[in-house]
Protein backbone atom coordinates (compact mmCIF):
# COMPACT_ATOMS: atom_id res chain seq x y z
CA UNK A 1 0.00 0.00 0.00
CA UNK A 2 1.68 3.38 -0.45
CA UNK A 3 0.44 4.85 2.59
CA UNK A 4 1.90 2.31 4.30
CA UNK A 5 5.08 2.73 2.60
CA UNK A 6 4.93 6.82 3.14
CA UNK A 7 4.27 6.32 6.84
CA UNK A 8 7.50 3.88 7.01
CA UNK A 9 10.18 6.91 5.73
CA UNK A 10 8.68 8.83 7.63
CA UNK A 11 9.71 6.81 10.95
CA UNK A 12 12.70 6.04 9.91
CA UNK A 13 13.78 9.81 9.34
CA UNK A 14 12.37 10.75 13.03
CA UNK A 15 16.12 10.36 14.38
CA UNK A 16 17.22 13.34 11.92
CA UNK A 17 13.93 14.90 12.23
CA UNK A 18 14.38 15.11 16.23
CA UNK A 19 18.20 16.00 15.42
CA UNK A 20 17.15 19.13 13.63
CA UNK A 21 14.30 20.09 15.49
CA UNK A 22 16.12 19.61 18.86
CA UNK A 23 19.08 22.10 17.29
CA UNK A 24 15.63 24.67 16.59
CA UNK A 25 13.93 24.40 19.33
CA UNK A 26 16.92 24.04 22.11
CA UNK A 27 15.04 21.36 24.04
CA UNK A 28 13.91 17.81 23.37
CA UNK A 29 10.51 19.02 24.55
CA UNK A 30 10.32 21.63 22.24
CA UNK A 31 11.49 18.93 19.57
CA UNK A 32 9.47 16.35 19.86
CA UNK A 33 6.03 18.42 19.72
CA UNK A 34 7.41 20.50 17.12
CA UNK A 35 8.39 16.62 15.21
CA UNK A 36 5.10 15.20 16.54
CA UNK A 37 2.92 18.39 14.93
CA UNK A 38 5.07 18.60 11.78
CA UNK A 39 4.53 14.65 11.25
CA UNK A 40 0.81 14.83 11.45
CA UNK A 41 0.92 17.36 9.22
CA UNK A 42 3.04 15.88 6.69
CA UNK A 43 0.76 13.08 6.83
CA UNK A 44 -2.25 15.32 6.04
CA UNK A 45 -0.89 17.15 2.85
CA UNK A 46 1.39 14.05 1.94
CA UNK A 47 0.02 14.92 -1.61
CA UNK A 48 2.01 17.96 -1.72
CA UNK A 49 5.12 15.90 -1.94
CA UNK A 50 6.90 15.22 -5.21
CA UNK A 51 8.05 11.61 -5.14
CA UNK A 52 11.38 11.70 -6.66
CA UNK A 53 12.31 14.57 -4.49
CA UNK A 54 13.97 14.44 -1.51
CA UNK A 55 11.27 13.41 1.78
CA UNK A 56 13.54 14.82 4.19
CA UNK A 57 14.29 18.20 2.67
CA UNK A 58 10.24 18.47 2.71
CA UNK A 59 9.74 17.45 5.70
CA UNK A 60 12.28 20.23 7.23
CA UNK A 61 10.96 22.66 5.72
CA UNK A 62 6.79 21.52 7.29
CA UNK A 63 9.22 21.02 11.03
CA UNK A 64 10.76 24.62 10.65
CA UNK A 65 7.37 26.59 9.68
CA UNK A 66 5.60 24.63 12.32
CA UNK A 67 8.20 25.97 14.69
CA UNK A 68 8.26 29.58 13.40
CA UNK A 69 4.49 29.24 13.58
CA UNK A 70 5.23 28.27 17.64
CA UNK A 71 7.36 30.79 17.86
CA UNK A 72 4.58 33.31 16.77
CA UNK A 73 1.76 32.01 18.80
CA UNK A 74 3.86 31.58 21.78
CA UNK A 75 5.95 34.04 21.79
CA UNK A 76 7.74 31.84 24.02
CA UNK A 77 11.49 32.80 23.28
CA UNK A 78 12.97 35.89 24.35
CA UNK A 79 16.35 36.22 22.16
CA UNK A 80 19.25 34.54 23.62
CA UNK A 81 17.89 33.51 27.18
CA UNK A 82 17.09 29.83 26.58
CA UNK A 83 19.90 27.39 28.82
CA UNK A 84 19.99 23.92 27.51
CA UNK A 85 20.36 21.60 30.49
CA UNK A 86 21.08 17.84 29.97
CA UNK A 87 22.08 14.67 32.03
CA UNK A 88 25.58 14.44 32.71
CA UNK A 89 26.13 10.79 32.11
CA UNK A 90 29.92 10.22 31.96
CA UNK A 91 31.03 9.09 29.16
CA UNK A 92 33.89 7.25 28.49
CA UNK A 93 34.83 9.16 25.03
CA UNK A 94 34.61 12.49 27.03
CA UNK A 95 38.59 12.51 27.89
CA UNK A 96 39.27 15.57 26.12
CA UNK A 97 36.50 17.19 27.27
CA UNK A 98 34.77 16.70 23.98
CA UNK A 99 30.47 16.55 25.29
CA UNK A 100 31.29 20.00 27.31
CA UNK A 101 32.27 21.46 24.06
CA UNK A 102 29.44 20.05 22.51
CA UNK A 103 27.30 21.37 25.13
CA UNK A 104 28.64 24.54 24.75
CA UNK A 105 28.50 24.55 20.99
CA UNK A 106 24.25 23.36 21.77
CA UNK A 107 24.03 26.66 24.19
CA UNK A 108 25.56 28.93 21.55
CA UNK A 109 23.27 27.78 18.74
CA UNK A 110 20.14 29.02 21.33
CA UNK A 111 21.87 33.02 21.54
CA UNK A 112 21.76 33.29 17.50
CA UNK A 113 19.14 34.76 15.90
CA UNK A 114 16.21 32.49 14.48
CA UNK A 115 17.40 33.16 11.08
CA UNK A 116 20.95 31.74 11.25
CA UNK A 117 20.08 29.17 13.86
CA UNK A 118 17.53 27.82 10.62
CA UNK A 119 20.41 28.14 8.04
CA UNK A 120 22.85 26.50 10.14
CA UNK A 121 20.54 23.61 11.46
CA UNK A 122 19.97 22.73 7.83
CA UNK A 123 23.56 22.65 6.45
CA UNK A 124 25.81 22.74 9.49
CA UNK A 125 23.49 19.63 11.17
CA UNK A 126 22.09 18.21 8.84
CA UNK A 127 24.81 18.25 6.35
CA UNK A 128 22.32 19.54 3.28
CA UNK A 129 23.54 21.04 0.45
CA UNK A 130 23.72 25.27 0.00
CA UNK A 131 20.76 25.18 -2.76
CA UNK A 132 18.58 22.90 -1.15
CA UNK A 133 18.74 24.95 2.33
CA UNK A 134 18.23 27.87 0.33
CA UNK A 135 15.42 26.32 -1.64
CA UNK A 136 13.89 25.34 1.87
CA UNK A 137 14.43 28.86 3.52
CA UNK A 138 13.19 30.52 0.43
CA UNK A 139 16.25 32.94 0.12
CA UNK A 140 19.05 32.95 -2.58
CA UNK A 141 21.75 30.65 -2.23
CA UNK A 142 23.70 33.80 -1.82
CA UNK A 143 22.06 35.11 1.26
CA UNK A 144 21.83 31.77 2.92
CA UNK A 145 25.77 31.56 2.61
CA UNK A 146 26.26 34.74 4.27
CA UNK A 147 24.17 33.66 7.22
CA UNK A 148 25.69 30.77 7.75
CA UNK A 149 28.95 32.15 7.69
CA UNK A 150 27.68 35.06 9.88
CA UNK A 151 26.37 32.48 12.35
CA UNK A 152 29.57 29.82 12.44
CA UNK A 153 31.78 32.73 13.29
CA UNK A 154 29.35 33.96 16.43
CA UNK A 155 29.30 30.68 17.05
CA UNK A 156 32.89 30.40 17.89
CA UNK A 157 32.86 33.71 19.51
CA UNK A 158 30.50 32.19 21.87
CA UNK A 159 31.81 28.82 22.32
CA UNK A 160 35.67 30.28 22.82
CA UNK A 161 34.21 33.01 25.40
CA UNK A 162 32.23 31.36 27.22
CA UNK A 163 31.16 31.96 30.14
CA UNK A 164 31.95 35.82 29.41
CA UNK A 165 29.94 35.83 26.44
CA UNK A 166 27.28 34.13 27.96
CA UNK A 167 26.71 36.70 30.27
CA UNK A 168 27.05 39.76 28.10
CA UNK A 169 24.40 37.55 26.19
CA UNK A 170 21.63 37.66 28.74
CA UNK A 171 21.83 41.64 29.37
CA UNK B 1 41.66 38.32 -6.16
CA UNK B 2 42.24 40.60 -3.52
CA UNK B 3 40.85 38.75 -0.58
CA UNK B 4 39.01 35.73 -0.26
CA UNK B 5 35.61 36.18 1.15
CA UNK B 6 33.90 34.63 4.12
CA UNK B 7 31.57 33.03 1.74
CA UNK B 8 34.23 31.44 -0.20
CA UNK B 9 36.32 29.94 2.82
CA UNK B 10 32.72 28.51 4.09
CA UNK B 11 32.07 27.05 1.00
CA UNK B 12 35.67 26.08 1.26
CA UNK B 13 35.33 24.29 4.05
CA UNK B 14 32.07 23.14 3.61
CA UNK B 15 33.39 21.11 0.74
CA UNK B 16 30.62 23.33 -1.43
CA UNK B 17 33.30 24.41 -4.28
CA UNK B 18 33.93 23.24 -7.60
CA UNK B 19 37.06 21.77 -7.97
CA UNK B 20 38.40 24.47 -10.31
CA UNK B 21 37.25 27.08 -7.86
CA UNK B 22 38.69 24.67 -4.72
CA UNK B 23 42.07 24.27 -6.28
CA UNK B 24 42.01 28.75 -6.71
CA UNK B 25 41.50 28.79 -3.00
CA UNK B 26 44.06 26.38 -1.81
CA UNK B 27 47.00 28.32 -3.91
CA UNK B 28 45.69 31.49 -1.96
CA UNK B 29 45.81 29.64 1.54
CA UNK B 30 49.45 28.82 1.26
CA UNK B 31 50.51 32.24 1.23
CA UNK B 32 48.04 34.11 3.17
CA UNK B 33 47.55 32.99 6.79
CA UNK B 34 44.91 35.66 7.63
CA UNK B 35 42.66 33.48 5.97
CA UNK B 36 43.45 30.90 7.15
CA UNK B 37 42.89 31.87 10.00
CA UNK B 38 39.19 32.90 8.90
CA UNK B 39 38.96 29.51 7.70
CA UNK B 40 39.56 27.80 10.80
CA UNK B 41 36.50 28.82 12.13
CA UNK B 42 34.43 27.85 9.58
CA UNK B 43 35.95 24.20 9.78
CA UNK B 44 36.27 23.86 13.65
CA UNK B 45 32.58 25.03 13.81
CA UNK B 46 31.95 22.85 10.71
CA UNK B 47 32.59 19.88 13.09
CA UNK B 48 31.15 21.02 16.29
CA UNK B 49 27.73 21.35 15.07
CA UNK B 50 28.04 18.00 12.36
CA UNK B 51 28.38 16.15 16.05
CA UNK B 52 27.10 18.27 18.67
CA UNK B 53 23.30 16.73 18.33
CA UNK B 54 24.62 13.06 18.00
CA UNK B 55 23.02 11.95 21.11
CA UNK B 56 19.48 12.90 19.64
CA UNK B 57 20.51 11.28 16.06
CA UNK B 58 21.39 8.31 18.30
CA UNK B 59 18.58 7.80 20.75
CA UNK B 60 15.51 5.60 19.54
CA UNK B 61 12.42 7.81 18.90
CA UNK B 62 9.95 8.04 22.14
CA UNK B 63 7.35 4.93 21.68
CA UNK B 64 4.52 7.73 22.18
CA UNK B 65 5.77 9.60 18.93
CA UNK B 66 5.83 6.71 16.78
CA UNK B 67 2.14 5.77 18.11
CA UNK B 68 0.68 9.10 17.10
CA UNK B 69 2.62 9.09 13.96
CA UNK B 70 1.03 5.61 13.21
CA UNK B 71 -2.31 6.87 14.61
CA UNK B 72 -3.24 9.71 12.30
CA UNK B 73 -1.59 7.38 8.77
CA UNK B 74 -4.30 4.94 9.92
CA UNK B 75 -7.26 7.68 10.11
CA UNK B 76 -5.89 11.10 8.56
CA UNK B 77 -8.99 12.35 7.32
CA UNK B 78 -11.36 12.21 10.59
CA UNK B 79 -8.71 13.61 12.62
CA UNK B 80 -8.54 16.68 10.71
CA UNK B 81 -8.78 19.71 12.53
CA UNK B 82 -8.27 17.53 16.14
CA UNK B 83 -6.36 19.91 18.36
CA UNK B 84 -2.56 18.18 18.38
CA UNK B 85 -2.41 16.19 22.07
CA UNK B 86 -0.01 17.64 23.85
CA UNK B 87 3.09 14.35 24.02
CA UNK B 88 3.12 13.01 27.39
CA UNK B 89 6.81 11.15 27.30
CA UNK B 90 8.01 14.96 28.86
CA UNK B 91 8.44 13.96 32.36
CA UNK B 92 11.15 12.12 33.00
CA UNK B 93 10.51 8.58 34.72
CA UNK B 94 13.15 9.55 37.46
CA UNK B 95 11.33 12.52 38.55
CA UNK B 96 8.61 10.42 40.14
CA UNK B 97 10.80 7.58 41.11
CA UNK B 98 11.90 8.16 44.42
CA UNK B 99 15.18 6.59 45.01
CA UNK B 100 16.19 6.81 41.78
CA UNK B 101 17.55 10.38 42.15
CA UNK B 102 20.45 9.30 44.27
CA UNK B 103 23.49 9.59 41.68
CA UNK B 104 21.90 11.93 39.26
CA UNK B 105 23.66 14.36 38.17
CA UNK B 106 22.75 17.30 35.87
CA UNK B 107 24.80 19.78 33.98
CA UNK B 108 24.53 22.40 31.15
CA UNK B 109 28.07 22.12 30.29
CA UNK B 110 30.95 24.10 31.27
CA UNK B 111 29.61 27.25 32.61
CA UNK B 112 26.85 25.53 35.00
CA UNK B 113 26.53 22.91 37.27
CA UNK B 114 24.15 21.73 39.45
CA UNK B 115 24.19 18.20 41.00
CA UNK B 116 21.25 16.98 41.87
CA UNK B 117 20.10 16.30 45.46
CA UNK B 118 19.50 12.47 46.88
CA UNK B 119 16.47 13.32 49.59
CA UNK B 120 18.34 13.91 52.77
CA UNK B 121 18.26 10.96 55.14
CA UNK B 122 19.19 12.97 58.52
CA UNK B 123 17.26 16.01 57.76
CA UNK B 124 13.67 14.55 58.70
CA UNK B 125 12.36 17.69 60.18
CA UNK B 126 13.59 19.73 57.69
CA UNK B 127 11.86 17.95 55.03
CA UNK B 128 8.82 18.01 57.16
CA UNK B 129 9.04 21.68 57.00
CA UNK B 130 9.66 21.69 53.57
CA UNK B 131 6.70 19.60 52.99
CA UNK B 132 4.23 21.59 55.22
CA UNK B 133 5.62 24.69 53.64
CA UNK B 134 4.96 23.37 49.89
CA UNK B 135 1.60 22.51 50.67
CA UNK B 136 0.24 25.21 52.14
CA UNK B 137 1.78 28.42 51.51
CA UNK B 138 1.17 30.78 48.82
CA UNK B 139 4.97 32.01 46.55
CA UNK B 140 6.05 34.53 48.63
CA UNK B 141 4.84 33.71 52.15
CA UNK B 142 7.58 32.89 54.36
CA UNK B 143 7.14 29.73 56.79
CA UNK B 144 9.68 29.43 59.58
CA UNK B 145 11.19 27.10 62.33
CA UNK B 146 13.63 26.24 65.19
CA UNK B 147 15.25 22.81 64.16
CA UNK B 148 18.02 21.34 66.16
CA UNK B 149 18.69 24.79 67.56
CA UNK B 150 18.93 26.40 63.69
CA UNK B 151 16.33 28.51 62.52
CA UNK B 152 14.83 27.37 58.86
CA UNK B 153 12.67 30.04 56.74
CA UNK B 154 11.36 28.62 53.42
CA UNK B 155 9.78 30.41 51.13
CA UNK B 156 8.57 29.02 47.61
CA UNK B 157 8.95 31.64 44.76
CA UNK B 158 6.75 30.26 42.39
CA UNK B 159 4.47 27.52 40.67
CA UNK B 160 4.54 25.78 37.87
CA UNK B 161 2.52 22.66 35.99
CA UNK B 162 4.64 20.09 34.38
CA UNK B 163 3.60 18.08 31.60
CA UNK B 164 1.37 15.01 32.55
CA UNK B 165 -0.06 17.55 35.24
CA UNK B 166 2.11 17.20 38.15
CA UNK B 167 2.84 20.49 40.35
CA UNK B 168 6.24 21.30 41.11
CA UNK B 169 7.26 24.53 43.08
CA UNK B 170 10.79 26.53 43.13
CA UNK B 171 11.75 27.80 46.58
CA UNK B 172 14.37 29.06 48.59
CA UNK B 173 15.54 28.06 51.95
CA UNK B 174 17.10 30.14 54.20
CA UNK B 175 18.95 28.75 57.07
CA UNK B 176 20.53 30.57 60.15
CA UNK B 177 19.92 33.75 59.77
CA UNK B 178 21.42 33.55 55.79
CA UNK B 179 24.37 31.96 56.65
CA UNK B 180 23.13 29.22 54.30
CA UNK B 181 20.96 29.78 51.24
CA UNK B 182 19.82 27.09 48.70
CA UNK B 183 17.11 27.53 46.16
CA UNK B 184 15.37 24.10 45.34
CA UNK B 185 12.54 22.57 42.79
CA UNK B 186 10.10 20.01 44.67
CA UNK B 187 7.36 18.20 43.09
CA UNK B 188 4.15 16.84 44.57
CA UNK B 189 4.44 13.15 44.39
CA UNK B 190 1.34 12.91 46.92
CA UNK B 191 -0.70 14.82 49.57
CA UNK B 192 1.79 16.35 51.73
CA UNK B 193 4.96 14.62 50.25
CA UNK B 194 6.71 16.75 48.01
CA UNK B 195 10.10 15.44 46.44
CA UNK B 196 13.10 17.54 46.27
CA UNK B 197 14.65 17.53 42.19
CA UNK B 198 16.81 20.44 42.71
CA UNK B 199 18.87 22.12 45.12
CA UNK B 200 21.79 24.50 44.71
CA UNK B 201 23.63 25.99 47.52
CA UNK B 202 23.52 29.61 47.15
CA UNK B 203 25.88 30.49 49.85
CA UNK B 204 29.47 30.97 48.66
CA UNK B 205 32.18 28.82 50.37
CA UNK B 206 29.61 26.51 52.27
CA UNK B 207 31.02 23.07 52.31
CA UNK B 208 28.10 22.42 54.41
CA UNK B 209 25.87 21.33 52.22
CA UNK B 210 26.21 17.96 50.80
CA UNK B 211 25.78 16.64 47.41
CA UNK B 212 25.24 20.23 45.50
CA UNK B 213 28.18 22.41 43.61
CA UNK B 214 27.47 25.53 40.92
CA UNK B 215 30.85 25.70 39.87
CA UNK B 216 29.69 29.21 38.14
CA UNK B 217 26.62 30.92 36.14
CA UNK B 218 23.99 32.32 36.63
CA UNK B 219 21.56 30.19 39.27
CA UNK B 220 18.40 31.37 37.81
CA UNK B 221 19.17 30.39 34.17
CA UNK B 222 20.09 26.96 35.46
CA UNK B 223 15.93 26.53 37.41
CA UNK B 224 14.60 28.44 34.37
CA UNK B 225 16.63 25.07 32.11
CA UNK B 226 15.35 22.66 34.79
CA UNK B 227 11.84 23.13 35.08
CA UNK B 228 11.97 23.73 30.90
CA UNK B 229 13.43 20.01 30.82
CA UNK B 230 10.49 18.74 33.01
CA UNK B 231 8.63 19.92 30.62
CA UNK B 232 6.93 23.07 32.44
CA UNK B 233 3.88 23.58 30.39
CA UNK B 234 2.27 26.28 32.68
CA UNK B 235 3.36 28.85 34.86
CA UNK B 236 0.65 29.84 37.22
CA UNK B 237 -0.41 32.61 37.99
CA UNK B 238 -0.90 33.67 41.18
CA UNK B 239 -4.64 33.76 41.04
CA UNK B 240 -3.90 29.72 39.80
CA UNK B 241 -1.98 29.03 41.96
CA UNK B 242 -4.52 30.27 44.92
CA UNK B 243 -7.10 28.71 43.74
CA UNK B 244 -5.27 24.89 43.83
CA UNK B 245 -3.28 25.34 47.39
CA UNK B 246 -7.25 25.93 48.28
CA UNK B 247 -8.45 22.78 46.55
CA UNK B 248 -5.65 20.55 47.86
CA UNK B 249 -3.89 20.92 44.95
CA UNK B 250 -6.52 18.88 42.61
Amino acid sequence: MADLGFEDELISLLPRLRRFAHSLTGNLADADDVVQMGCIKALRGRDGWTPGTRLDSWLFRILQNTWRDELRRKKVRPEGTAVELELDIPDETDRLGDRATLASVRRAMQRLPEEQREALSLVSVEGLPYAEAADILGVPVGTLMSRVARARQRLRQLVDGEPVAVKDERR
Amino acid sequence: MTTLSDEILLAYADDELPPAERAAVERRLAYDAEARDRLQAFTTTGQWLARAYDDTLRAPPPPALVEAIRAHAGGAGQAAGAPVPRPRWRLPGWLLAGPAFGGLGVAAGVALMVVLQPPSVEGGREATLLDATLETAASGETRAAEIAGERFEITPVGTVRVAGGGICREFTEIRDAGEAVTHGIACRAEAGDWRQVARIDLSAGSGEAPGFALASGDPQAVFDALLDSLGTSEILTPDAERALLEAGWH
